[in-house]
């Protein structure tokens, strides 16, 4: 048997009265936040006792809800002991177990500690050291699509759609930095720009 | 994202799924008002709700334009309209420069967003992209309902702006471009209107790119799962594969003009810069932001820009190639020509934006290379054009009035887009920048050609959309005012520019004495052409009323239109009129045949309805049907 | 989606109309979309970030490797840890085991909560030695060293981080809340609800492996 939904069980004014308490926990919690964010120094006797009133009040109207749903078989975030029917009517197949995916995140992980370790070494030119940073963080990219994403077992037609679309837009935004190292090459010569008036770049 | 599930708890079982099949939303017609009419999840209602939404911004942008001719014409005359409705912007009834240009931003942003994007994709499209391919609804319903609401959000908030008085003017003043250093800073420099003012107009970009987000993918997801058994991509009216690539397109771009407008707003708001550079001053301090870049707005800026003018016009090609076929009885020429030139379009807009920033001060290897490419735009827009008189030729015409509007598509963006290959070029750019040459040019070919477009659609579609004929008398009464009238207010705009006047200057002479007196003397040979193309936009203007009383006047009093009044062959005209809640009455439609079988040799009629089966054809969609349905109904149960 | 192939040439009628052409349902064809549209979003923040770097003469690299980077790694490790949890999360809500589904979900939103624990502790730790959105705060740690170092520098390293960093931190904000959601209504969703959950919260995660090195390891103090 399913679990009974809410509507089943209570009446409208019932439901009325609940979300009233819902709502009242919810302010006095948004007022617990909001003394948290203002109050310059959060550790002082007021603050500390206005948020311990607070969330007691918060509490104490929560509870009424949670206690009559409980008391009436009502668990509205519950896991149903049998499959809902939407769900049991699925047949997913889905590839890749623990094995997979701890390879995929320890690969990650490794990609990732290289990463920290070339900054640690620190290679001075920013240029090779970005490149190299690319680089890895594409494959990383690349992983977490395939695997975590999933991307690698559906079907290639999707793969062919997404892929090349998002890759050449990406791209086409690097028609910018023409003009950004112009920028730089006119702010660098910026000193020596009087001694050289006139002449072309 | 989360909350887009149509909940099938309402009819719960499983007979129930099954009895409906491939029932895309589970969900009866809604019975109260504002679930009908306000938050309807009914691709019909928002469509619906999307056109009365451009209608309003088309015409508050008209009456704009209206008072900026009237201000530039007659400089120093006091309307005492204008004296009552806006006393800050027009003390005594005379525009100050400062309110001309916010007049400028405000039609700018309300014509390219609110009319020229949501009337063709979001009104026409939401209405008719589903029914063409024989779907219940869109793929997400309530994600539909919502992008509908942020773009009204997106309006309200725009409609505030102008209200949003400051330093004597009212509303932004940096243009629907809002180029910084002026949009980023200009409450620091104090400019008129760049206050609070500027700070409404991104965040109602920022709505409206929101909302066309969401409205893009529920069009791409629409298109590609919810195609009915045997409606392949080949088979598809030109006006979905015309929505399908726009939506593509918004898809792509939108998120870019979202990021530049956080950047904006960032600066304007956070201090940070950037995209303001170094060394501005106000004339007595210097401001203290440095080393961000405007060209970087630029870019970003056209990245969504460019794309957006296709936005904008590639619904207007669908709806024209669709009408030129149906009201010449002969199948679209080179349908699969067009549906290419449809694609490279889009791809290709993506790869000129930088033909806005020629004398931005980029580098001009770039410049030289989105030259070329834009160039080579012109190339399947050639390729359309041709299809679209080889559909005409040799055609038994019918000239009824979307049939009118569609030739002037065809005839305004020929027109405009010649002028799109003078622009393309660094060296002629260099001197028409910003001339009236480039506001006649994409008005031509962008604003006028893509509201044809949606004229032609209006005529043609309005008997399916609210069941009766608009009036055929007025409909022509209405087009030939028209057509000759936007030529006669943007021609002379041309040769305005080739003289050298500049957009955006709120007046080029005053009246003293009442003599003309220049103000820029290159200009003097114009003057007579200015109040020739106001006194040709008042007229235009007015003529629009007729379209106006006519739409309202026919929706209750027009004739009662059948079923299929244009005998018309795509799945729109198979259902009844208006179309019941879920499109077909229950019923599932099957395709059989290309979408524009006209005059087809041996046939009874002189069109075949694309469910019209033939029996060599028959066998072999039935087969493939059988797996077909089994895919769908799978589908259709993941979907919920 | 389970529509496995009964007839032998399935694949040429695929996009015959009355099939899902992908094999995918809507809501997940959509949420990817949402994905290719969002990540150009960031890319553009990226790119406007790079342009601005690539433009400067001089950039501040004020990060030194000990505790700045660190910290931050640890903040990766944190998130990738979420990304491999979520997808645990979906496997298991393929095999229809709810509670390990909720539970691996739990484990995802704990992640991306230390996540943005982590981080704005590092915030308030910038803010306080006087990184600013526009700039360095006058007379601050920050200022004086950074007079000395980078004179040249223009007030864009503070704008860029803010602005990258704190879009991002909104993505994971947002999707611990949407992962919550799921998480409580587990029981009433279909897998595909789970499945796309886990689409969202991978990007944000693929989203950082571009930011990290980009933002923090592109900033690592060179002399200390």
């Amino acid at each position: 048997m399913a679990q009974p939904s809410i509507r089943d069980v209570f009446q409208k004014s019932d439901l009325i009265l609940m979300g009233v308490c819902v709502v009242l926990a919810a302010g006095f919690l948004l007022l617990t936040a909001k003394n948290a964010a203002s109050a310059g120094n959060f550790l002082t006797i007021d603050s500390l006792f206005f948020t311990a009133v607070c969330l007691l009040l918060a509490l104490t109207f929560i509870a009424v809800p949670a206690l009559t749903m409980r008391a009436r078989g009502v668990h509205p975030f519950a896991v149903p002991e049998e499959l809902p029917p939407a769900r049991a009517a699925e047949h997913v197949h889905f590839e890749g177990g623990t094995r997979l995916f701890g390879n995929v995140l320890l690969g990650l992980l490794g990609l990732t500690v290289v990463e920290v370790v070339l900054a640690y070494i620190k290679i001075h030119d920013l240029r090779i050291f970005l490149t190299i940073l690319m680089g890895l963080s594409l494959v990383k990219a690349a992983l977490i699509v395939a695997y975590f994403m999933h991307l690698k077992f559906e079907r290639l037609s999707l793969v062919v759609t997404l892929v090349p679309t998002l890759v050449v837009c990406i791209c086409l935004l690097f028609i910018v930095f023409p003009d950004s190292f112009r920028t730089l090459k006119q702010r660098t010569n910026r000193p020596t720009a009087a001694a050289t008036t006139g002449e072309p770049e | 994202m989360a909350e887009d599930d149509i909940p099938n708890e309402a009819h719960g079982t499983e007979e129930h799924a099954a009895e409906h099949g491939a029932a895309v939303h589970h969900h009866g017609p809604p019975t109260s008002f504002i679930r009908k009419y306000v938050f309807s999840i009914d691709h019909k209602v928002i469509g619906i709700q999307y056109l009365l939404l451009a209608l309003f911004s088309v015409f508050l942008g008209m009456l704009m334009s209206i008072m900026m001719r009237m201000n530039m014409t007659w400089p120093g005359h006091s309307w005492w309209l204008l004296a009552k409705l806006f006393p800050t912007g027009a003390p005594g009834g005379v525009m100050s420069p400062e309110f001309y240009l916010s007049l400028v931003t405000m039609h700018g942003t309300m014509m390219v967003f609110f009319v020229l994007t949501t009337a063709p994709q979001g009104g026409f499209g939401n209405y008719f992209l589903p029914i063409q391919i024989g779907a219940e609804d869109m793929a997400f319903p309530v994600l539909n309902m919502l992008s509908f609401w942020v773009t009204f959000l997106g309006l309200a908030v725009l409609v505030s702006a102008i209200f949003a008085a400051g330093n004597g003017v009212i509303g932004p003043t940096g243009g629907w471009t809002a180029y910084p250093p002026l949009s980023a800073i200009g409450d620091v420099l104090n400019v008129p209107g760049q206050g609070m003012g500027m700070n409404l107009w991104i965040i109602s970009i920022a709505l409206f790119c929101g909302g066309s987000l969401l409205g893009a993918l529920n069009f791409i997801t629409t298109l590609l799962n919810l195609r009915t058994r045997g409606m392949s991509l080949m088979r598809m009216p030109l006006t979905c594969w015309a929505w399908f690539t726009t939506a593509v397109l918004a898809l792509l771009a939108f998120p870019v003009l979202l990021a530049a407008g956080v950047l904006l707003f960032l600066d304007k708001n956070l201090g940070t810069s950037f995209f303001v550079p170094a060394g501005l001053s106000t004339g007595t301090t210097v401001i203290d932001h440095a080393g961000g870049s405007p060209i970087m707005w630029q870019h970003l800026f056209w990245f969504f820009g460019h794309p957006e003018v296709y936005i904008a016009i590639l619904p207007g090609m669908g709806a024209t190639s669709h009408i030129l076929s149906t009201f010449a009885r002969k199948p679209v020429f080179g349908y699969r020509a067009m549906v290419f030139a449809l694609f490279a379009i889009g791809l290709l807009g993506f790869f000129v934006w930088g033909h806005h920033m020629f004398i931005s001060g980029m580098s001009p290897y770039t410049g030289m290379a989105f030259s070329v490419l834009t160039l080579s735009i012109g190339v399947p827009s050639a390729i359309k054009t041709f299809n679209w008189l080889g559909t005409l030729w040799g055609g038994r015409i019918r000239f009824k009035t979307p049939m009118l509007f569609a030739i002037g598509f065809v005839s305004l963006f020929v027109a405009g887009g010649i002028t799109g290959l003078v622009l393309g070029q660094t060296t002629l750019d260099l001197s028409m920048h910003d001339t009236y040459f480039v506001l006649a040019h994409f008005h031509l070919v962008m604003g006028v050609a893509a509201i044809f477009g949606m004229f032609a659609g209006m005529y043609f579609w309005f008997p399916k959309m609210f069941g009766r004929m608009m009036n055929e008398t007025l409909g022509r009464i209405h087009f030939w005012p028209t057509i000759i009238g936007v030529y006669c207010i943007f021609i002379p705009m041309h040769v305005m520019g080739i003289v050298g006047m500049p957009r955006r200057y709120s007046q080029f002479y005053e009246i003293v004495n009442g003599q003309v007196q220049m103000i820029y003397n290159f200009n003097r040979p114009t003057v007579p052409l200015i109040h020739f193309v106001t006194w040709a936009a008042i007229i235009t203007v007015s003529a629009q009323v007729i379209f106006i009383f006519n739409f309202f006047w026919s929706m209750f009093k027009g004739q009662k239109a059948t079923d299929n009044p244009w005998e018309a062959t795509t799945l729109e005209w198979t259902t009844a009129t208006p179309p019941p809640h879920d499109n077909f009455g229950g019923r599932v439609p099957t395709v059989y045949r290309g979408a524009y079988e006209f005059s087809v040799p041996g046939a009874p009629d002189d069109f075949v309805m694309q469910t019209t089966p033939d029996e060599t054809e028959a066998n072999i969609v039935t087969t493939a049907g059988t797996h077909a349905v089994q895919g769908k109904g799978d589908g259709h149960n993941g979907h919920g | 989606m389970s529509t496995e192939a009964r007839v032998g040439n399935l694949a040429a009628n695929d996009w015959d109309g009355g099939a899902f052409p992908y094999r995918v349902g809507h809501r997940k064809l959509g949420m990817w979309l949402f994905i290719v549209s969002d990540a150009m979003t960031f890319s553009a923040m990226l790119i406007g970030y790079s342009y601005a770097r690539a433009a400067s003469d001089q950039w501040p690299t004020p990060f030194p490797f000990n505790p700045s980077i660190i910290f931050s790694t640890v903040m990766t490790l944190f998130l990738l840890a979420s990304s491999f949890t979520m997808v645990m999360a979906v496997r298991a809500s393929a095999a229809n085991r709810l509670k390990a589904a909720r539970r691996w979900i739990g484990a995802t939103m704990l992640g991306g909560t230390v996540f943005i624990v982590l981080h704005s502790i590092e915030w308030s730790h910038l803010l306080g030695e006087g990184l600013r959105p526009f700039g360095v705060s006058a007379g601050s740690t920050f200022a004086k060293e950074w007079a000395e170092r980078w004179p040249q520098a223009p007030p864009l390293f503070g704008a860029s981080f803010f602005a990258i960093t704190g879009l991002h931190m909104f993505h994971v904000f947002t999707g611990v809340i949407y992962l919550g959601v799921v998480a409580l209504r587990i029981g009433k969703t279909r897998h595909e609800d789970v499945e796309i959950s886990g689409l969202y919260w991978h990007f944000v995660d693929l989203v950082w492996m571009f930011v990290f090195p980009l933002i923090y390891l592109m900033s690592v103090d060179m002399t200390k």
